[in-house]
């Protein structure tokens, strides 16, 4: 039953979550030659670079992995995550550090199913947009 | 020719293969890193990028042109971007790096949401074949998340 202090945290993750997200557009040095030194200095960390990057999924840079699954709705996401141990971690991490977006978290609004009676039932439908209708148990 | 303000100057931007390219400034300015080095005056000499190949450069900048154009409206520019992102795996990878370290929002936002819609819909296995992943996981493991979710996997 604990679904509003739910839906409330995840509210307030997101707007935390942009706020850090944003904040790097803010970071850069105000100093000139520290600045060009932050934007320059790391010509070093050149990645390589193939030709057929046909491993692109794996090869990501993990913050780009984590905007990527918040994307994905709840059933991709789950999809995603049986994937390889790279793409569980990622998901499961961006889980944990509360980056779970709105996408999924409409998903969970839009899930409620009217007809169910709201007590008394141990399952409760969810419907995805591009998906069929799902049963899935709540704990 | 262009539609840009007449006072627009030219930036030469240097890539990884040393390829230098000539891009209007207010195109450029796109990327965030880019336009920090203006709003210095660091921007004088060839920019070099030592993440972003010629080619990869190349496409980026046409889309920061195509997003510069003040004339283009929202629909024109759905079309465009959904034209641009029908790339192979190799070119949609450089070009989110290069979005990443170039720090241009629209653009990472716009390939990522590519690959997610390459994603979508399908079952880990058919992931894995589409992007070349090499299941990792023993059978155990396998079943017991397969387990935990089942409802995702019908």
């Amino acid at each position: 039953m604990g679904l509003i202090p739910e839906i409330l945290s995840y509210l307030l993750s997101n707007v935390i979550h942009f706020i850090r997200y944003n904040a790097r557009l803010f970071s850069i040095p105000s100093n000139k030659r520290e600045r060009r030194f932050a934007i320059m200095g790391n010509e070093r960390e050149q990645f390589k670079v193939d030709a057929n990057r046909d491993d692109m999924l794996v090869a990501l840079l993990p913050e780009v992995r984590e905007l990527i699954i918040q994307k994905l709705d709840i059933v991709d996401y789950y999809r995603l995550s049986a994937v390889c141990k790279l793409w569980r971690s990622t998901a499961i991490a961006a889980k944990q550090s509360q980056c779970f977006s709105l996408r999924q978290l409409q998903w969970l609004l839009l899930s409620f199913n009217r007809d169910d009676p709201p007590a008394g039932c141990s399952s409760r439908g969810f419907q995805s947009l591009p998906w069929k209708k799902f049963q899935a148990k709540v704990a | 020719m262009s539609l840009s303000p007449s006072t627009s100057k030219m930036l030469s931007l240097k890539s990884s293969d040393g390829k230098v390219l000539e891009v209007e400034e207010h195109v450029a300015v796109l990327c965030e890193t880019i336009k920090s080095l203006v709003e210095d005056g660091c921007a004088d000499s060839p920019i070099p990028l030592a993440n972003v190949d010629g080619a990869t450069l190349g496409n980026v900048m046409e889309w920061c042109k195509k997003h510069a154009d003040q004339k283009a409206s929202a629909d024109d520019l759905e079309d465009w971007d959904a034209e641009f992102v029908e790339r192979d795996q190799g070119e949609l990878y450089h070009l989110i790096m290069a979005a990443n370290y170039l720090n241009i929002k629209g653009l990472l936002d716009l390939i990522c949401q590519k690959v997610a819609d390459m994603i979508k819909g399908k079952h880990p296995e058919k992931i894995r074949e589409i992007f070349n992943i090499e299941n990792d996981f023993t059978p155990e493991q396998q079943e017991q998340i397969r387990k935990d979710n089942s409802w995702a996997f019908e």
